[in-house]
């Protein structure tokens, strides 16, 4: 390369970097708008919804988040609490089976050759391809038939039907990257095959395990169909179902809804940033392969 | 677990069958305790899979399998007192190399002050000592090679079981290790099993080697025994580096014994060969190794120099003689002097080369 041509080299990658973060600028106030919206539609007094393109309230209160949180039951029980519990342990729980089944079944997928593994794994797949919705009325008449109607039981039942498989999936990907030769080692040490998969399998899967428990948390958390249709009874209902008596039929309480968002959204990124360390290996490793 | 020194390892008549794939078929092999023997072969000729059913990785279709005499066809890896190096090393890694060395004592129960003692130990014998508590991630190569033999000997098996151990390794450390496995075996006097495709390493690190074809056992001996002597063309061509040459050609008669008759008037004199009732005429290929080869001015057989690969002190040749392609060594002052183009002259002498008969089995010496 010759010296001149350095100089154009240099200003053609200036150009490039600039370009690069104009655009990443861009996408971010793109992404970050419509956040900082519901933000000031939160913070902002009254219920009003309007026009100014501003992101920033012009006065700041907390009323909209003490009404949300404050909500009682007719018998003068804490009916916010109670939701949030609902959700907590509806959530919590979901991940939880999810996390202990999907473990388990993904590693026989990964490592066992048995009959039925292959129209297993199809079965597996082709219950992602169904929206939730579909399933809406049989799922209605079986916790029906099963008296689990309205029983926060019941909806970690339903949720734990999406979140297995999808986690199966996630989970089996990334346990066919563990080379087989350190089970071999370790069978050879003296390991037990209950020992290898505790000790030796599960530790180098944290962050395959990480990434799927916060989407079959973030799943269960968020979902608002199944829990309004299952659920009946205020006191059993979740967050985003509770959110929904704000939006009337003549008239939306904007405020309180968008206070009652941000409140529920809070969880969830707590999750994301305790787990972020994980997420990038995680996401990347289940995308490789499975 | 008792130190209970050193093992034999007898297989009989053992198969190795995948559905109708058959890739292990029936090899006996009778393994003296303390003996350092080489499986090696090409890709795919079934030593590896040998020797993950003497682990116990791979069920054994047929025949038997005994380590210490015990008939072990059925014992779980962990019972067959063996201890194992695996190419890519296999070190659990999120432990570090003290938990590595000392997984297997662990999981034996053995007190923690004696795991602590035995990883002492070992460290200091495989040069580990100052990386104890690192993690694998953080060795090279060489560092991580270690680990995985220190990991093998630290629970002190009758048997260590090697598949390809130093592939990974660049060239230079590959040199390095080999020295120290074959120190350690000195040291250890352990019986060693040792699968590898690389000949030269075979020839290095063996008491006896075993070379397999396509499943089949060809021949079990010492290093220069498989080198002078092979039993058959495969191993005449696998073991020595460059490959042994090989011409085709007839069985003829010089007056004095049996001769061989190839292409370009090229005669042979065979009186160290044993022709038996094999009829003058018979197809045969005359087997001469590049170093037995002499290369000068005058000699029956004149070629042209195709390629020189030099080594420095010593080259080799490859020489066109009437379209075949002949590799020989010539050394000193003619190996920087040789060059493409040139015509040289070779002779194969007397008492030097293989015969094999046209199903490839070397014919027989006569006894002197």
């Amino acid at each position: 390369m010759s010296g001149a041509s350095e100089p154009v080299g240099r200003r053609a990658s200036l150009l490039a970097t600039v370009g690069t973060h104009a655009l990443l600028v861009l996408a971010s106030i793109a992404a970050l708008y419509p956040v900082l919206w519901v933000l000031k539609i939160a913070l902002q007094p009254g219920q009003s919804f309007d026009n100014d393109p501003s992101p920033f309230p012009s006065s700041v209160s907390l009323e909209h988040f003490v009404e949300v949180t404050s909500t009682t039951t007719a018998s003068g029980g804490w009916l916010f609490g109670r939701q949030l519990f609902n959700s907590l342990a509806v959530s919590g729980l979901t991940t939880a089976v999810g996390l202990l089944l999907a473990t388990s079944a993904a590693y026989a997928f990964s490592r066992f050759r048995f009959a039925g593994r292959e129209a297993g794994l199809t079965a597996f797949l082709l219950t992602q391809i169904f929206p939730g919705i579909v399933m809406l009325i049989p799922l209605y008449i079986l916790l029906d038939l099963m008296g689990l109607l309205n029983a926060l039981a019941g909806l970690v039942l339903v949720y734990s039907t999406t979140s297995v498989p999808f986690a199966t999936w996630m989970l089996k990907g990334y346990f066919d990257t563990i080379p087989k030769e350190l089970e071999e080692a370790a069978r050879i040490d003296g390991a037990s095959s209950f020992y290898i998969f505790s000790r030796i399998v599960l530790p180098l899967a944290r962050p395959a395990l990480a990434v799927t428990a916060l989407f079959s948390f973030m799943t269960a958390w968020n979902e608002f169909i199944l829990a309004a249709t299952l659920m009946n009874d205020a006191s059993s209902f979740t967050l985003p179902v509770a959110l929904q008596r704000y939006v009337g039929e003549y008239q939306t309480d904007w405020g309180s809804f968008a206070a009652g968002a941000v409140i529920v959204s809070v969880p969830v990124m707590a999750l994301f940033y305790a787990l972020q360390r994980h997420l990038v290996g995680g996401l990347t490793a289940g995308a490789v392969k499975g | 677990m008792a130190d209970t020194g050193s093992a034999s390892v007898q297989l009989d008549g053992v198969h190795k069958r995948y559905g109708d794939v058959h890739v292990v078929k029936g090899i006996d092999l009778d393994i003296a305790p303390g003996e350092f023997v080489v499986l090696v072969g090409p890709s795919g000729c079934g030593k590896s899979t040998t020797l993950r059913m003497i682990a116990g990785l791979e069920d054994i279709s047929e025949g038997e399998l005994r380590i210490g005499g015990r008939r072990v066809n059925e014992t779980p890896p962990k019972d067959r007192d063996i201890g194992m190096v695996f190419q890519s090393y296999a070190l659990y890694p999120h432990m570090t190399v003290a938990d590595n060395i000392g997984f297997a004592l662990k999981l034996r129960r053995t007190p923690p002050a004696d795991i602590e003692a035995r990883v002492r130990e070992v460290a200091a014998i495989l040069g580990l000592g100052d990386l104890l508590q690192r993690r694998p991630g953080q060795l090279s190569g060489g560092q991580r090679q270690r680990v995985a033999m220190g990991r093998a000997i630290a629970r002190r098996p009758s048997v260590f079981l090697f598949d390809e151990p130093l592939s990974n390794l660049d060239a230079a450390l590959r040199v390095q290790m080999r020295a120290e496995l074959a120190a350690l075996h000195r040291d250890l006097g352990t019986t060693m099993v040792y699968v590898t495709h690389d000949q030269v390493e075979a020839m290095t690190l063996a008491t006896r080697i075993a070379v397999l074809h396509q499943g089949v056992l060809q021949q079990v001996g010492p290093p220069m025994t498989l080198f002078q002597r092979p039993a058959n063309r495969f191993v005449a061509g696998f073991i020595g580096s460059p490959s042994m040459n090989f011409v085709d050609g007839v069985l003829a008669s010089d007056g004095t014994g049996p001769a061989f008759s190839g292409p370009s008037g090229l005669v042979v004199s065979m009186t160290h060969v044993d022709a038996g009732a094999m009829p003058a005429g018979a197809k045969l290929t005359l087997g001469v190794r590049p170093h037995d080869l002499v290369v000068g001015d005058a000699g029956p057989l004149r070629g042209v120099v195709r390629t020189v690969e030099r080594m420095g002190w010593e080259a080799f040749v490859h020489v066109d003689v009437a379209g075949t392609t002949l590799v020989a060594r010539v050394e000193g002052p003619l190996a920087a002097r040789v060059d493409l183009g040139d015509s040289l002259a070779l002779a194969v002498p007397d008492g030097v080369a293989s015969l094999f008969g046209a199903d490839g089995v070397a014919l027989g010496r006569r006894r002197s």
